[in-house]
């Protein structure tokens, strides 16, 4: 059953009730909202997790190994199995983006230490928080180095 | 708060059938570990860094949709080599 959402980020999207993601214990921050929708091209590298109950409510998020190619995180077998996965091949990993207000979106940064883990069997979702100080809330997208390229290429 | 004291290897419990029980595994001077054990659906989360992640999430929401422009470019050319 398809039925249009309206959002502030995408307009009227016209969305099928079974692509609905949910996160029984919502997100920090957003504990009341348990469905949210993933929005975007499949192949696009950033794509929006909008709350289904709230047109307000959206988060950029991107796939991990675009700004970590050797991101691994062990994830805990308690998650896996709240999501419904008997295993870590079997989930997709996203990664939430804090981008600056009014462009260098170069200069945002990736919740690498708290991934969304979502089942794409079960629609079933949660942000974990790992147990592995090699990540972190506010990681860098960008290498120091590649920004000064960009930003130096601009007046 | 209900304060209560409870030594090396001692447990509580929380709620009648709950399933949450929270037991001291290591006191230390300055901390003391613990080991938790509760039903999937109770996410157990370090306060601090809940509030961070909270924070980090409010704040990745304030987002609008030209923020991102030109960011999936950077992105796919910083990690292709050549």
């Amino acid at each position: 059953m398809s039925k249009a959402i309206r959002h502030r980020l995408t307009g009227s999207t016209d969305i099928d009730e079974s692509a609905v993601l949910t996160f029984p214990q919502g997100l920090p921050g957003f504990e009341a909202y348990r469905r949210w929708v993933l929005a975007g091209e499949e192949d696009s590298a950033i794509r929006w997790l909008l709350c289904a109950d709230d047109e307000h409510i959206a988060l950029p998020v991107t796939d991990p190994l675009l700004v970590d190619p050797d991101y691994a995180p062990h994830l805990p077998p308690d998650t896996l199995a709240a999501v419904g996965a008997a295993g870590p091949e079997e989930v997709v990993l996203l990664v939430v983006l804090i981008l600056p207000r009014g462009g260098r979106p170069w200069r945002g940064t990736a919740n690498l230490l708290a991934p969304l883990v979502i089942h794409p069997a079960t629609r079933l979702g949660r942000q974990v928080v790992l147990n592995d100080d090699r990540y972190r809330i506010l990681t860098p997208l960008l290498p120091e180095e590649e920004i000064a390229r960009i930003e130096g290429g601009k007046p | 708060m209900l304060v209560l004291t409870r030594r090396k290897g001692e447990s509580l419990v929380i709620g009648l059938g709950a399933g949450v029980e929270v037991t001291v595994l290591e006191c230390g001077p300055a901390f003391v570990r613990l080991g938790i054990q509760a039903p999937r659906d109770i996410e157990v989360w370090r306060k601090e860094i809940l509030a961070e992640i909270t924070e980090a999430n409010r704040t990745a929401a304030a987002v609008q949709r030209e923020d991102a422009a030109g960011l999936e470019d950077f992105l796919r050319k910083a990690k292709k080599p050549g």
